[in-house]
């Protein structure tokens, strides 16, 4: 085990573009972390849920600083590092700095020395790093793993049970944060362990996470504080003066230039608010990173169509075929679709699978079809058949509507006959107003996206021009 | 005696004469209320079809006005936009654009039927994504060479009808001539028919008489077939007259349209 690789991931069957969330390295830290911001622009409700309880926290252990309550926002702003989700900037190690008890002073610190952050409160965690300089894109993932832990050990043992990852019973895990009592409580729960030290592993969605916050330090100083200086140019000369001294090392002179900075950021903070604000105006430009996913998309698709021609149609494979779908949706559609979730039910003696995507893209397709068929939930319905039946079409429009949305895709082995397909178009024709839209993707079509995706083409453009199709048939 | 016997048989002879005639003026006024009888059913019919073509006409009339003012629309909207979209070839078109172009379509559609290019055009769907102003510009032109061929068209139709409608007219005027109380009215002379119509009477309708000295209706023409066939022929005359160089018109199609539509209509 001491001479594994440690850059090989956790998880050595499935590949980092099949899966929902960040496959976790078995020695060093993914260079991600968890961006807040991207929960407060989720579409889902339960991430800006999450978002809230995140600011919710931060705000009442201000709101113990405005008090006076020392020792109480000191409970509250309590940020150990959170190891077990394994993203960090730490080169060569799994161990980062963590946030701790000295970073847990600098914020109260910072607060203290703010009384115009105290009154104003924060709209997100991000904007620490601007006010305060000990606190880097580095903390900021820490702060949201702490008060996010619960919904991670749940995300967590929801993929180990999609993906039939081992996990490990009464795995103690600490510091979860509890919203309904403000506080911090520790736990043992079933969750998957480290192979070189057993720790819990707890693993973080994809579309959570960037290289640096969408609001970030350097992103400030470049747009909303270059202006802020080009009008007070006063304040020119001593910034110049200490990034460009040549004293000390360039650490140091950024980190003076830092100081600097949150000086004039502490005591106006309406420059943190409008910086804040124009980020939130670009939101639909954040996108989750991908950067950090190191293997050959072209061999896996080629690995995928493999595994595709290798599954009968049939009953027996009908499950083996609907996880195969969920990898090969999950390489084409994250980070647009995520959360691929397979559900099974029996309907009328016949049993159902499907898999539910969150619909969270900013693709203008994938914005439109949330918008046109009224849900953030996409699904598609898998039937490993060679011969779509009308059924299949029935149980699908019945299965259409408020709570997964109006479009729903069948996924199959072949290309559905003349019937089905004038059945579906009869379902568009008499389901106004509210149209329901029934694409079919065969295993043809499925080999073709796995080809668009290799030569680094969009998947939703093809999928745009389906949907096109089947819009214009119908006229 | 030989006197009274020859006063008998000049009795019995004038007898059988007035009997004979009796019985010829029977069968004469039979045949003429047979015939009467027979026009009115003829009046009733060639009313029933004045009426349709009317009404076909007055929809050909509202449909070319439609087709008319389309086409004046999407020419303003062409050269609006073709004006601009210069240098924007691969600018996706604003909503309002595409709105208006899928408005157009639609429209055109409704006025336009049977043609194989414009039934290839479909509304844009723009799906996430506008189409591009070279797309659109390509649709609406497609869509102005429709609407020209279809006021083409409409303006034929229209003819026909109007040439249709007035050898009805003529027909209904010839048969409320013949059944009125005028004398000779049976001969329906043209001068008189004339005066039972509005308008102007299809001269084709009217053959010479026998002496050459004036113009009577063609009932013998009319009894000869249906109203549909008698109507129809003269269709294919007038037709014949007015076809294109192409020749591809048929009036038994338009005929076979306008009771469809009638019956639609019904």
């Amino acid at each position: 085990m001491s001479a594994a690789d440690p850059n090989a991931p956790f998880i050595r069957n499935i590949s980092q573009y099949d899966v929902d969330f960040v496959i976790p390295r078995i020695g060093v830290d993914v260079a991600v972390g968890i961006d807040p911001f991207l929960l407060y622009k989720s579409r889902d409700p339960e991430y800006r849920n999450l978002h809230a309880t995140l600011i919710s926290a931060f705000n009442s252990g201000i709101e113990a600083i405005r008090q006076g309550k020392r020792s109480e926002a000191g409970r509250l702003f309590d940020f150990p590092e959170v190891s077990a989700i394994g993203l960090g900037y730490t080169r060569g190690s799994k161990r980062g700095s963590g946030v701790g008890t000295y970073l847990s002073g600098l914020i109260i610190e910072t607060l203290v020395g703010s009384p115009s952050l105290q009154e104003r409160g924060i709209r997100h965690v991000e904007e620490m790093q601007l006010v305060s300089a000990g606190i880097g894109p580095d903390r900021i993932s820490d702060i949201a793993a702490n008060v996010l832990k619960r919904f991670l050990i749940q995300y967590t043992q929801r993929q180990c049970a999609i993906w039939k990852l081992p996990v490990k019973s009464g795995v103690p895990i600490n510091h979860i944060y509890d919203s309904s009592s403000q506080d911090w409580e520790d736990s043992y729960e079933d969750l998957p362990v480290s192979p070189v030290d057993g720790s819990a592993i707890l693993l973080v969605p994809r579309r959570l996470v960037r290289v640096l916050p969408w609001i970030n330090y350097d992103d400030f100083i470049h747009t909303e504080f270059k202006a802020y200086l080009a009008a007070k140019r006063n304040l020119v000369k001593p910034f110049r003066r200490d990034s460009s001294s040549g004293v000390g090392s360039q650490t140091d002179a950024k980190s003076q230039a830092k100081q600097d900075v949150v000086t004039v950021t502490r005591g106006d903070i309406g420059l943190v608010e409008r910086y804040v604000r124009s980020r939130e105006q670009q939101a639909v430009d954040a996108r989750p990173a991908i950067h950090y996913i190191d293997e050959d998309a072209c061999k896996e698709a080629e690995l995928l169509k493999d595994k595709l021609s290798g599954i009968a149609p049939g009953r027996e494979s009908a499950a083996e075929f609907q996880q195969l779908v969920l990898e090969i949706l999950n390489y084409l559609f994250t980070p647009e679709l995520t959360d691929g979730k397979p559900e099974v039910r029996t309907l009328d003696g016949t049993e159902r699978r499907d898999i539910l995507f969150t619909n969270e893209s900013d693709e203008s397709f994938w914005d439109y079809v949330r918008t046109e068929h009224s849900g953030i939930i996409v699904m598609f319905e898998v039937k490993n058949t060679d011969d779509l039946d009308l059924a299949a079409i029935n149980q699908t429009a019945t299965y259409l509507g408020d709570r997964v949305g109006r479009l729903g895709v069948i996924v199959t082995r072949r290309a559905p006959s003349k019937s089905v397909l004038r059945k579906i178009l009869s379902v568009w024709n008499d389901s106004a107003p509210n149209r329901k839209v029934i694409l079919t993707l065969t295993d043809d079509q499925l080999r073709e996206l796995l080809d668009i995706r290799c030569r680094d083409k969009s998947p939703t453009k093809w999928m745009q021009k389906h949907y096109r199709e089947f819009r214009t048939t119908v006229q | 005696m030989t006197e009274a016997k020859s006063g008998q048989s000049k009795t019995d002879a004038a007898a059988a004469r007035a009997a004979k005639k009796a019985a010829e003026e029977a069968e004469e006024e039979r045949v003429a209320k047979e015939l009467r009888l027979r026009r009115s059913s003829q009046l009733e019919h060639s009313q029933a079809a004045v009426e349709k073509l009317e009404g076909e006409l007055r929809a050909t009339r509202k449909t070319a006005k439609r087709c008319e003012t389309l086409a004046n629309h999407s020419e303003g909207f062409y050269e609006e936009t073709n004006k601009l979209s210069k240098g924007k070839t691969l600018v996706e078109a604003t909503t309002l654009f595409v709105d208006q172009t899928n408005d157009i379509i639609r429209d055109a559609k409704d006025i336009v039927k049977s043609d194989v290019y414009l039934d290839r055009i479909k509304e844009f769907v723009p799906a996430g994504n506008n189409p591009v102003y070279p797309d659109v510009l390509v649709t609406v032109r497609t869509v102005r060479q429709s609407l020209g061929r279809c006021k083409t068209d409409l303006r034929g139709q229209e003819k026909r009808l109007i040439g249709t409608l007035c050898r009805a007219r003529t027909v209904v005027g010839a048969l409320e001539c013949f059944l009125s109380d005028e004398e000779n009215a049976e001969y329906a002379i043209k001068e008189t028919v004339e005066t039972f119509v509005e308008g102007d009477v299809d001269d084709s309708c009217f053959v010479s008489d026998a002496q050459g000295s004036a113009e009577c209706f063609d009932f013998e023409e009319l009894d000869a077939q249906t109203l549909e066939e008698f109507l129809s022929i003269e269709e294919e005359n007038y037709d014949a007259e007015n076809e294109d160089e192409d020749g591809e018109l048929s009036i038994d199609k338009a005929l076979q349209d306008l009771g469809e539509k009638s019956e639609e209509e019904e």
